[in-house]
């Protein structure tokens, strides 16, 4: 399983979100490497159809996926039952890991 | 079995009172080639806006927050066009996803910039929520009809960018 995360420097949530995808792998038994990916431009981000920082990918997958036609540098944010923040929480990491596992393509 | 009837009648009613809040409207989704879905929120030092009320200006809707780096930058580029425009019928809201943000760190940002256009405060996401807001900034270009014309996801939007996109539609009108 490839994991990465995608990210600008410049959005303050990426680092919270790597720690929540953390905790999601290890609670999920999940053993990969993270590939973290630093998006510099509008031309990696569209190389990437990076979505947004951060973004989570599981094998070349955005795990939110979105229909976009143009990509370009962002901050994603992320609808959490804690209502919007910069980064999904462990939970709803674990859920997409989760579904992920049982259905293996 | 005539009362779980009727009282599927009344739920059927009671659910379809409106209520304040701003909420998808028929016919209106947050895509390009379709109106605008209304809200009315607190403009920043007082007042509020509606954007129904601005129908026959063109409107650039932007979302954003003081701690958005691209929103940031882009922010210079939106005020330069709206002290360009706003004599032709031209109208910026900068919508700060407040839930997301703190209004102290916004009233700063503002100052420092010079901003001069409305800053609305999405205090619950309530308009994130309804223009599916997912990433930051996030622009919809409104013409005066109402109709979102363009959609331009992430920044930042140079100069150039803005003012092709509000001379296009402001031609459209004379």
């Amino acid at each position: 399983m490839k994991i990465e995360l995608l990210y600008i420097d410049d959005c303050p949530s990426w680092e919270t979100g790597l720690q929540n995808l953390k905790s999601a792998m290890i609670q999920e038994g999940l053993i990969a490497d993270i590939d973290l990916v630093k998006v510099h431009d509008d031309v990696e981000a569209t190389r990437f159809k990076f979505l947004g920082s951060p973004s989570f990918l599981v094998n070349g997958s955005d795990l939110w996926q979105e229909t976009r036609e143009t990509f370009a540098l962002s901050c994603r944010i992320y609808a959490t039952p804690n209502g919007i923040k910069g980064f999904p929480t462990v939970n709803m990491l674990r859920e997409k890991l989760h579904s992920l596992v049982e259905q293996p393509s | 079995m005539t009362w779980a009837l009727v009282l599927g009648m009344i739920w059927t009613v009671t659910s379809r009172v409106s209520s304040t809040q701003p909420q998808a409207q028929p016919g209106a989704v947050a895509k390009e080639g379709f109106s605008a879905p209304d809200f009315t929120l607190d403009l920043l030092g007082g007042g509020k806006v509606t954007l129904s009320d601005l129908r026959g200006k063109v409107v650039l809707v932007n979302f954003w927050t003081s701690w958005c780096p691209p929103c940031r930058l882009e922010m210079p580029a939106i005020e330069k066009t709206y002290r360009s425009y706003k004599e032709l019928g031209f109208v910026v809201i900068g919508l700060n996803l407040t839930a997301q943000d703190s209004e102290r760190a916004v009233a700063e940002f503002v100052k420092e910039i010079g901003v001069t256009f409305p800053i609305a405060l999405d205090r619950d996401n309530e308009v994130g929520n309804l223009y599916r807001n997912t990433a930051l900034p996030t622009s919809f270009f409104i013409d005066r009809n109402g109709v979102i014309r363009s959609v331009i996801v992430g920044g930042p939007m140079s100069e150039a960018l803005i003012q092709s996109k509000v001379e296009e539609l402001l031609r459209e009108g004379e």
